[in-house]
């Protein structure tokens, strides 16, 4: 069978202003309290504002985008399915939190992941931004107890494991 | 014995891999060309392109077409048998090698958006068109096209002093800027079916000869951006009748191309400096949207000691300008846009130009061109001598977000600014982006702290570049790499440099010794070909610092800073005054944990031998041990009457010494910034140079002496130095709040 590609016409124009870099950096953290790491994600807004305004094919204000279901809603399931913890080959639950637009042009988003089964020993899918970019590289930083550990997500390889001693 | 065993453990480490090993082994050997102050040699020599074009661009077919004649003169010392041009445009040739070389997955393409760009560029038919290369008389000459570069074959070698002059005439169709990208090209208005084009690398250029690469030899991959020769430009562009004209250099022919009316403006605008001045209004350009006429006209620019010749033309422009005062000539700021740039850009545009030049002139040199252009191109920020395109468009609806406008004036100041860095001070951006860019991010930094109080700046603080640099080094490159190599492009070529310079003037040498010297270096290499080396020197030549573990740590190598203050040790001077120590020695015994055993004792064994029998206890067993008895008194007075008053006049100030061990954990090598916080309050900050770790590289201690008590100390506490990890910074350990607490803490 023979699948057919179909392409739309953008209504939208790109807006924002094209860079030569795609990073988003993850900081994590262990969090021995509440037994769950916790994460920000920062990411640059506009990237961010390019792949909502290519999935809705409209003008998006980012500043906004929060107070909509639709979008917010979205927001939430697309770093549900392109940031993914697992530990013991089980994949830990992703709770959102919320997200900022920054006057730094940057975009932050919270979540958190609960049942890790052992933070000592994680895995790390993340493809945020990746079906966009092809040059978007994906930091991330584990803070355990007083160690931190970092790893470097590209398309070319978007796993990667962060063991503590 | 002993030290020269210790003198040969120090040598043999400095012969492998010391952090403090002198640069000489990176840097290029000094010579008559390039000295080692870091400036120009009594033989330094660059060459001269000029250049005579007359450029049509057709509206209806979105072409572009030029003869131009080149006149080279050859300064080197060197016979050239050939000559090599740049043709940038190429690399939108079909199958470019800047397209082959780039990676691609079929994810890359798997939304529409990148599968239609994808579509779009290998049908474009991009690139050069060599209609005819001839000499000065007009007959045929030899060339070749070598991808995105060309070559001239003289006949006869060009010596020292001599001027060959040739012409070239071409063509090209303009790229869709919006569809399929690059620095120049034409975005599309749909609403009033008009173009805006802004060109730029669009015409061959001569690349550049010199001392360090003889003739420039890198193939244009899209990532190093380029380096010209410097020369004078005579420029005719015909456009048709309604477009508006901005271009590099001086309107020569102002009085064909503008009304009565703009003439009156333009003339109004040399004499405002506080308000822009409309020379075309927003009603003209609104008119001139309409009416397309096909009619021609021609604008006549010159530019003198320029190393590179850019346009923008459109009839959606609005133009504005005012002047900038300067010690030496007065620049006229303006800025062209089309309607949709407003309200963002009729209000700051200009200004902001302004603003650039004013404080780039502080830390370099006065703005030594008549003109300073910004014109809205959206999507993009990218420069030219006097000109430069720039992004940051308001909604349809004229609303605008924060971002939308800081961005709009960031990439303003950022793109003016290098007029400075690289077309003034030319070095080459195809080897070293971070010499125009880093250096540029930097005074961008300083330039939107000029314009608005804490503006939020990205890159410059110290901070700022702290989630990169302790990142997986797999994915990091040093500073010193070649612009088609970098990993990270924003953060290795813009953020590190322009941090490492930032913490340099307020850190390392001091705002007042890094201005000098950094000024030193602008106006040494102001219209020359500075390396990274003459960079290098230059800043320790004038600050007379020795900066060669900071160039090493910060741009030869990709390690972080990571300091911690491991353990603090409190000492006092033994006073041997029995009242003082016998106290200080219960206190402290009172403070010690008792063991396990000693607690069950106390209860189990009721009554011990000699508490039965005091005849077992001589002199040495007393009921209170910490009483001060008359022979320890004696004691003390013995002690005394034995020191000198300069002995005495310490003990009675009663010193406390803090013993602080520190590590390096992340490698780069820095100063040790300390506060200590004493007992009543006060502070005290403490800088030991990053020379204290010369002898070990991870750890050093220092004994610090006060007459206070020291309750805190903290490492970085002003965030200085881009310390990686911060809960190592205090003792004793504080617990700092992440951004993750601070953000649920808010939504709770």
């Amino acid at each position: 069978m023979k699948k057919i590609l179909t392409l739309f016409v953008l209504f939208v124009a790109f807006n924002g202003f094209s860079h030569k870099y795609y990073v988003a950096i993850a900081n994590m953290e262990y969090n021995e309290k509440d037994q769950q790491i916790d994460v920000f994600l920062k990411a640059t807004a506009h990237d961010f504002q390019h792949l909502m305004e290519m999935t809705f094919k409209e003008r998006m204000d980012l500043d906004t985008v929060s107070q909509n279901k639709k979008y917010s809603s979205f927001i939430e399931s697309y770093l549900k399915e392109n940031f993914i913890v697992t530990s013991l080959d089980q994949p830990a639950s992703f709770e959102y939190i919320g997200m900022e637009v920054t006057e730094r042009l940057n975009i932050f988003f919270y979540f958190s992941f609960k049942e890790v089964l052992n933070p000592k020993k994680i895995k790390i899918a993340s493809k945020f931004l990746f079906d966009f970019f092809k040059d978007q590289q994906n930091i991330v930083h584990y803070k355990y107890g007083e160690q931190t550990k970092s790893v470097t997500l590209v398309p070319a390889l978007s796993v990667a494991e962060i063991k503590f001693d | 014995m002993l030290l020269m065993g210790v003198s040969i453990t120090a040598i043999s480490q400095n012969t492998n891999n010391s952090k403090f090993k002198q640069l000489k082994d990176e840097l290029a050997t000094p010579n008559v060309y390039r000295n080692a102050a870091g400036a120009p040699g009594p033989e330094y020599y660059q060459q001269k392109a000029d250049y005579i074009m007359k450029i049509t661009l057709d509206d209806e077919k979105q072409t572009i077409h030029g003869e131009e004649t080149i006149t080279y003169t050859n300064n080197s010392p060197d016979p050239l048998s050939y000559l090599w041009l740049q043709l940038d445009q190429n690399i939108r040739k079909p199958n470019s090698e800047g397209q082959l070389a780039n990676t691609s997955t079929i994810e890359d393409i798997s939304n529409s958006w990148e599968m239609k760009r994808m579509l779009n560029r290998a049908e474009f038919e991009g690139g050069f068109n060599i209609e005819k290369v001839t000499d000065a008389a007009g007959n045929a000459i030899d060339y070749a096209v070598v991808g995105t570069m060309m070559r001239i074959d003289l006949k006869k070698d060009l010596l020292k002093g001599g001027k060959y002059t040739f012409k070239i005439n071409w063509w090209y169709n303009i790229n869709n800027r919006m569809e399929i990208g690059g620095r120049s090209g034409y975005e599309y208005f749909e609403e009033d079916e008009n173009y805006l084009y802004t060109i730029a690398q669009f015409f061959p250029r001569m690349c550049v000869y010199n001392d360090v690469e003889g003739w420039q030899n890198k193939q244009f991959l899209g990532s190093g951006e380029f380096t010209l020769p410097f020369g004078d430009y005579d420029v005719q562009i015909t456009v048709p009748e309604d477009h508006i004209v901005a271009g590099t250099g001086v309107l020569q022919n102002a009085t064909k191309v503008l009304t009565k009316e703009q003439q009156e403006r333009w003339k109004k605008a040399q004499n405002e400096t506080e308000t822009p001045i409309f020379i075309v209004t927003a009603e003209e350009a609104k008119e001139a949207e309409k009416t397309k006429k096909t009619a021609s006209k021609t604008w006549h620019y010159k530019a003198e000691n320029v190393r590179d010749f850019a346009f923008a033309s459109s009839r959606k422009f609005i133009w504005d300008a005012m002047k900038v005062e300067q010690e030496s000539e007065d620049v006229m700021a303006m800025s062209y846009y089309p309607k949709e740039g407003m309200p963002l850009w009729d209000r700051y545009s200009t200004r902001v130009v302004a603003q650039t030049l004013k404080s780039y002139t502080k830390f370099t040199f006065d703005y030594p061109y008549p003109v300073a252009i910004s014109v809205h191109a959206n999507s993009i920020g990218m420069e030219y001598p006097m000109i430069c395109f720039n992004g940051g468009r308001p909604n349809a609806d004229g609303t605008y977000s924060e971002r939308t406008k800081y961005g709009m004036m960031s990439v303003i100041i950022h793109e003016v600014g290098h007029n400075y860095f690289p077309m003034i001070i030319n070095s080459d951006e195809r080897q070293w982006t971070w010499m125009d860019e880093g250096l540029n991010t930097f005074l961008q930094y300083l330039c939107e702290q000029e314009w608005q109080r804490n503006y939020p700046s990205r890159r410059g603080p110290a901070h700022l570049i702290v989630d990169y640099m302790k990142g997986d080094k797999n994915f990091i490159t040093p500073i010193m790499t070649n612009s088609e190599s970098i990993r990270q492009f924003g953060n290795n070529a813009y953020g590190k440099p322009a941090t490492a310079l930032n913490i340099l003037r307020e850190t390392i040498l001091g705002r007042d010794n890094f201005d000098y010297a950094f000024k030193e270096y602008a106006n040494r290499w102001k219209f020359k070909h500075p390396t990274p080396a003459d960079f290098f020197r230059t800043m320790e030549d004038a600050s007379g610092v020795d900066l060669d573990w900071f160039w090493r740590g910060w741009f030869y190598t990709t390690d972080h800073v990571d300091i911690g203050i491991e353990n603090v040790q409190w000492f006092q001077i033994n006073t041997h005054n029995p009242e003082v120590e016998l106290a200080f020695q219960k206190e402290t015994d009172a403070m010690r944990n008792k063991n396990i055993s000693t607690i069950r004792n106390e209860e189990e064994i009721k009554q011990t031998e000699n508490e039965k029998n005091p005849f077992l206890n001589d002199k040495y067993i007393v009921a209170d041990p910490y009483q001060v008895t008359d022979e320890a008194k004696q004691e003390y007075q013995n002690f005394l009457d034995g020191l000198s008053n300069e002995q005495k006049e310490m003990l009675k100030v009663g010193y406390n010494f803090y013993q602080v061990d520190f590590e390096n954990k992340g490698g780069l090598v820095m100063p040790i910034l300390v506060e200590f916080h004493f007992t009543d309050d006060t502070k005290e900050m403490i800088k030991l140079p990053a020379e204290i770790w010369r002898y070990n590289e991870q750890k050093a201690s220092k004994v610090f002496m006060f007459e206070k008590e020291v309750k805190a100390v903290a490492l970085d506490p002003y965030l200085e130095t881009a310390d990686c990890e911060l809960y190592d910074n205090n003792w004793p350990r504080k617990t700092i709040p992440s951004r993750f607490d601070l953000f649920k803490q808010n939504q709770e």
